[in-house]
């Protein structure tokens, strides 16, 4: 079909105007990546995560305790509601590796000897499954493989259990389980230092000492509500009461699939929101600049209407306008949020394991993303096309009665505003008149400064974390946990070490806690009371000090167990004498890992009627390396070690883990936000250059230099911008605390940390992206035809 | 017949004298509000356009000339009064009527000519043959208007008494029975003005089409068939010079 006439003149006045179209494509197209990038993301992660956790048969909850011989464990599958039980074993290794010295550790699972269909089974990547040849036959987690670049057939040496054992490893696998790992503790995965080992059933039994018994319980529930399955985990707790239970868990308790659905909540949450503040300021962009069109096209509005268009037609057209920059930006934003989307997809294969993550193009998706960005445009052009339509044919004839001109609020402070010269009080004049304008302008502003305080923030945050959790709060380098409690002299043992300059003394304590009706379980830490290592801090980073009786909670659990400091809770211990015991919660601590309590080290042990027992060191090593070498070299000797906590290594980690990540994602969020500032800035500027042809040609004609011009307009961009970005500044701290909010979840606490630096560097880019914006339009105040303009007829 | 001026003297000429007229203006007002000011442009004016004539109106700057032709050409509304086109009651169609009248009855030619410069002159006048019922070829509308050598110039290539064709060329291609012009010559210099108004007349004459003109030009003056004189939104007299 060939084109209308009035489609020949869209596409004409659209290539006329490309500057503008692009510069609100551009934040369309942002909105709209964003948007398709993160929701297919969610809808990735989605799917692979059903797919996952069916193929492996993901248990509904896990029970640990001390030991049930496996007969006990099976019963529990005649319980109503439950649909399936299987029992294992897990224990905490180390691993030892002569190229390391750093400790590695793993989480060592049985697998039935023979391959069949469990629950929590696991997926083999490459090898096999265990095969009848030898008892000490091990699968490997494939990152941990990959990181210390194991292969099959290769042998890894283990302690376990005081021993030494050689494996021989068969196969590398993943687990719905593990979606996400990280050592106990530990906030981040470090594949190279913690994996996942399986072995054979018998084998463990043999080794650990656990003939006919297991210490790990999972299973599948038959339907059931949550409720249900709340109150029938109850059950079986109390079934299993007798055998030690440290912990019982719901599957959206449990580690990795709270950090999985926690992160795909958070996803979906930003999908929705982060798009609407590109496109909220692209239709209202887009609303200044057609609303100026229709101003320009006045007659020809009127001439088309008089010929017999209808004002539903000629609105229409301008409606169709506005299509060009939502389509033409709806279209980039497929485009980059595919390439976004993919990123992602190898970000998240960065952090967890999934047999495959692919970036689908989901075509209802794309369409949504398309269908929002060329709505938000036509919504924005609403008001100026209304203008459209009701203009009268004869009323459009006349050229547009003068705007009414009166003296701005300034105006009447006459001290004040004699001080300003002439330029000075046509902007202020300019700002105040065109207050619809001025408004959109502040808000973009305000937007496009919020998004950069709210990505600096959050590098901050980051920042404050490690540095509070690692240089304040956590000044040991080494935490050395043992399996069972030992005495009070391991501590003088490990103080002999070489390099030791502090050891200090922990006993952890796992606990169910319960205040009225609410019930949490719990890690309860010993210290000393004046510990060296362990600082406390509230939120407001003051040292919380720790009380000579009673419990310091984590603001988290205090929150999600409704109980305030002073009051009082029922503890009950899950190993030893379970005695249940009424304590009181002194003061509140803000955690960063975890759900954390801390206690003084005696009044945990007298509570518990120990004589000074602990069951985890902290120790502060020399900087000296060959007095470090020779620690680690040592501690591997220390009988009864279960894990090694390389604090030193975790703040490696995170301090690379924000550079390599943060570093992107802040280059890509201040590059959202500069397409918002300049898209803004060059729109209303050259509706503004248009609206001022001939004050500008008078000001040539007059003897001012084309700079001396365009200063005004850097003037007028300058002040607008520069208000946009003190309320932008209060915008993204909100923002900010929003988000942090969002982030925190039973696992992690999330603190708002924002330098003043960042305040500054928010302010500084706001004017360099004026600036910058400015050169574009310093080119077309250069360009403009004076004489031309002088002369305009309307 | 003499010239003259007095109230027999705005009745048609003796050649329209049995037609019935083709508008009908009645004791038609027009009154705007700028802000708290109330102007009344139009006080009540009565009128007779009789099919093929061409009809001037003149007057001072100010005196609703244009206004008048506006609500005659149906892209205004009288605040009082009523019109006739063609025996029908203009003033009772509703929008979607009105556009339809302007569609299909009007054409309309103005003083700054009115033309779209984003569009080239063949396209300027198919933007009015593309929604009429009857057009006429938009080459064929040039060639009339003496343009056939111009059709892909744009409005910003043209000289002003060249657009001003393209203008002509737009109103006449839809063939419309009533023709409106206001001041077509008001910004040309003498020479163009002269060409435009020949052609102006030339096609009254040949195509029989309506027309109506707001000029102060006196060389159509003594052309046209009646002329009317418009002080302060009334007729205050006129003439005509041809007889039957």
């Amino acid at each position: 079909m060939a084109m209308t006439v009035l489609g020949r003149k869209l596409v004409r006045d659209a290539a006329g105007s490309w500057v503008l179209i692009v510069a609100v494509a551009i934040m369309i197209a942002v909105g709209g990546a964003s948007y398709i990038a993160m929701m297919s993301s969610y809808r990735n992660l989605e799917r692979t995560k059903n797919h996952f956790y069916t193929q492996c048969r993901l248990a509904d909850f896990w029970i640990d305790l001390k030991k049930i011989p496996s007969g006990d464990a099976r019963r529990l599958a005649r319980l109503p509601g439950i649909a399936e039980i299987r029992n294992r074993i897990q224990f905490q290794v180390m691993l030892d590796f002569p190229d390391s010295v750093k400790p590695v550790g793993a989480l060592l699972l049985s697998l039935p000897d023979f391959r069949s269909p469990i629950v929590n089974s696991i997926i083999v990547r490459k090898g096999t499954y265990f095969t009848k040849e030898q008892d000490n036959q091990v699968i490997l987690s494939e990152k941990f493989a990959e990181a210390r670049n194991i292969h099959v057939g290769d042998r890894v040496r283990t302690i376990v259990n005081n021993q030494r054992r050689e494996l021989i490893v068969v196969g590398t696998a993943i687990s719905a389980e593990f979606v996400y790992l990280t050592s106990p503790g530990s906030m981040l995965d470090q594949p190279g230092s913690y994996g996942l080992m399986w072995v054979k059933r018998s084998f463990s039994e043999k080794i650990l000492g656990f003939e006919g018994s297991a210490n790990s319980i999972v299973g599948l529930f038959s339907g059931l509500s949550l409720t249900g399955r709340q109150q029938l985990l109850e059950t079986i707790k109390r079934e299993v009461d007798g055998f030690g239970v440290f912990d019982a868990t719901l599957r959206n308790k449990q580690f990795s699939p709270l950090i999985l659905d926690a992160e795909m909540t958070e996803l979906r949450s930003m999908a929705l929101t982060m798009p609407l503040f590109f496109l909220v300021v692209a239709a209202l962009v887009l609303n200044i600049m057609i609303s100026r069109m229709v101003e320009q096209h006045r007659s020809v509005i009127g001439t088309l209407k008089a010929l017999g268009y209808s004002s539903f037609r000629v609105g229409m057209h301008f409606v169709k306008f506005s299509v060009v920059p939502g389509a033409l930006g709806g279209v980039l934003g497929c485009i980059l949020g595919w390439v976004l989307g993919s990123v992602m997809v190898e970000m998240y294969l960065l952090y967890f394991s999934f047999p495959r993550l692919e970036n689908i193009i989901y075509p209802g998706l794309y369409l949504a993303g398309l269908c929002v960005s060329i709505g938000s445009c036509v919504a924005g052009a609403m008001k100026a096309v209304w203008r459209v339509v009701r203009l009268e044919p004869a009323e459009a004839m006349r050229p547009a009665p003068p705007p009414v001109q009166r003296s701005v609020l300034v105006e009447k402070f006459t001290g004040l505003w004699q001080l300003l010269d002439v330029q000075w009080q046509m902007i202020v004049r300019g700002v105040l008149r065109n207050k619809g304008r001025t408004a959109i302008s502040v808000f973009a502003a305000a937007t496009g400064s919020a998004i950069v305080l709210l990505t600096f923030g959050f590098v901050d945050s980051l920042d404050g974390l490690i540095e509070t959790q690692f240089s304040k709060a956590m000044r040991s380098d080494i935490h050395l946990f043992f399996g069972d409690e030992m005495p009070y002299e391991t501590l003088d043992d490990v103080r002999r070490f070489p390099g030791v300059l502090q050891a200090e003394p922990v006993l952890n304590v796992g606990c169910s806690l319960k205040n009225g009706s609410r019930k949490e379980s719990a890690n309860v830490a010993g210290i000393r009371p004046s510990s060296d290592l362990t600082t406390l801090f509230d939120k407001e980073m003051r040292e919380v000090f720790l009380p000579s009786a009673g419990l310091v909670m984590s603001a988290r659990l205090m929150e999600k167990l409704d109980i305030r400091p002073g009051q009082t809770l029922e503890l009950t211990p899950v190993k030893g004498i379970r005695r249940t015991v009424r304590v009181p919660v002194v003061q509140q601590y803000q955690s960063v890992i975890g759900m954390g309590l801390y206690a003084d080290i005696h009044w945990l042990n007298s509570l518990l009627k120990n004589q000074g027992a602990i069951n985890e060191v902290r120790v502060k090593l020399s900087p000296d390396e060959v007095l470090r070498h020779h620690f680690l070299v040592r501690i591997k000797s220390l009988p009864r070690i279960e894990t090694i906590m390389d604090i030193e290594g975790q703040k490696a980690a995170m301090v690379e883990q924000q550079d390599r990540l943060m570093g992107y994602t802040a280059i890509l969020m201040v590059g959202f936000a500069a397409t918002i500032f300049f898209g803004t800035i060059l729109n209303t500027s050259l509706v503004r250059l248009s609206e001022l042809g001939r004050e500008i040609a008078t000001f040539r004609t007059l003897g001012y230099h084309d700079f001396e011009v365009a200063n005004q307009f850097l003037k007028e961009n300058l002040m607008i911008n520069l208000a946009g970005t003190v309320i932008g500044l209060g915008l993204g701290y909100w923002m900010l605390i929003y988000t942090m909010d969002n982030f925190t979840t039973d696992a992690y606490s999330m603190v708002v940390y924002l330098y003043p630096e960042s305040l500054l560097y928010t302010v500084l880019l706001t004017v360099l992206f004026v600036v910058a914006a400015q050169l574009v339009v310093n080119r077309k105040i250069k360009r403009l035809n004076w004489l031309q303009a002088l002369g305009i007829n309307e | 017949m003499a010239d003259g001026i007095g109230e027999e003297m705005i009745m048609p000429g003796a050649g329209f004298k049995n037609v019935a007229p083709l508008v009908r203006l009645e004791n038609v007002c027009r009154t705007f509000f700028m802000g708290e000011v109330e102007v009344k442009v139009i006080r009540g004016v009565d009128l007779e356009i009789y099919a093929g004539e061409l009809l001037i109106i003149h007057g001072e700057s100010g005196s609703g000339k244009s206004t008048l032709l506006n609500m005659i050409g149906g892209i205004d509304r009288p605040s009082s009064g009523i019109i006739f086109f063609n025996g029908n009651e203009l003033t009772a169609y509703s929008e979607k009527e009105l556009t339809e009248f302007r569609r299909n009855q009007v054409g309309f030619i103005f003083q700054f000519y009115n033309l779209i410069p984003s569009l080239t002159a063949v396209e300027n006048v198919r933007v009015a043959t593309e929604i009429a019922t009857n057009p006429m070829d938009e080459a064929e509308a040039l060639e009339l208007v003496g343009l056939g050598d111009r059709l892909d110039y744009f409005p910003s290539q043209l000289s002003g008494g060249q657009q001003q064709r393209v203008a002509i060329a737009r109103a006449l291609a839809k063939r419309p029975r009533l023709m409106l012009c206001d001041e077509p010559t008001g910004a040309l210099d003498h020479e163009t003005t002269e060409k435009i108004l020949q052609l102006l007349h030339r096609i009254n004459k040949e195509t029989e089409t309506t027309m109506v003109m707001i000029t102060h030009s006196s060389a159509l003056l003594a052309v046209s068939d009646r002329s009317v004189t418009l002080s302060d939104g009334k007729i205050s007299g006129g003439r005509h010079r041809r007889a039957g």
